[in-house]
């Protein structure tokens, strides 16, 4: 008994132990000095939106190279929502366009937007979705070597 | 190849909203780049949207339209099911397609 749980242990630690190194290859591997990659979770609604808007604007003009995703599931996205207002009554479209031309993309989850009810059709044109955001999420970390952010 | 654009097509009382977010710099050619060199101008020169075979949509884009154009019009005689095909092509010849289906 004691003997396999030592040998699970022993085997996940493996794992744990294979999975940073692949973590660590991955940027000097994609492009020699590897360009910064962050991956933004969005899921606490409107409040936390206003915040990452700004957060992303003062991202890209301290650092212009860095590539940033935006994952947004559960309330998170009803910023990309059509119609959506901030506190101030202003709608999302006029930042969330600028902020995908300079090269920041937004992917939605698609396990949300079934559990809300919410077509894909009411999202911004920005917005692509993608299967399970929390899936996304990891991905981008574990794969790509994405830095993780919450604002 | 130039990236992809998104199409969003819907019916209502007859009408098709159809909407339009194109990929595309368009460099209008009075920029300069951080060696002073002039940047060529590059942007979409023409966007057609056809429904059926029958153009429902002819437009003239010129260097005063923004980076990424966003698109927005209506026609009549679209049902849902119907596909719409929209096409631009831009002053280097590069061109790009992509449809919808009218939901």
């Amino acid at each position: 008994m004691r003997r396999a749980f030592i040998r699970a242990t022993a085997a996940l630690a493996a794992i744990g132990l294979t999975a940073k190194a692949a973590a660590a290859q991955s940027p000097s591997s994609t492009s020699g000095k590897g360009r910064v990659k962050v991956v933004y979770q969005l899921s606490e609604g409107i409040d936390q939106a206003v915040r990452a808007m700004a957060n992303l604007r003062n991202h890209l003009n301290a650092a212009p190279d860095t590539k940033i995703v935006v994952v947004a599931f559960g309330y998170g996205i009803d910023f990309l929502v059509e119609g959506a207002k901030d506190a101030r009554g202003n709608t999302f479209e006029a930042p969330v366009a600028a902020l995908a031309s300079s090269g920041v993309e937004f992917r939605v989850c698609h396990n949300t937007l079934n559990a809300r009810r919410i077509s894909e059709q009411n999202l911004l044109m920005d917005a692509k979705v993608v299967p399970a955001g929390v899936v996304e999420v990891a991905r981008l970390q574990f794969e790509e070597g994405y830095a993780y952010l919450k604002p | 190849m130039a990236d992809p654009m998104r199409v969003r097509a819907t019916e209502n009382g007859g009408v098709v909203d159809v909407k339009i977010l194109m990929k595309h710099d368009m460099e209008t050619g009075q920029r300069k780049d951080a060696a002073g060199k002039t940047i060529p101008a590059w942007h979409i020169q023409t966007v057609i949207a056809t429904c059926k075979g029958k153009e429902v949509f002819h437009a003239q884009f010129g260097p005063a339209v923004s980076k990424d154009p966003f698109l927005n019009f209506k026609f009549k005689g679209g049902a849902k099911g119907d596909k719409v095909t929209v096409t631009w092509v831009d002053n280097r010849g590069d061109k790009r397609t992509d449809e919808a289906t009218i939901a």
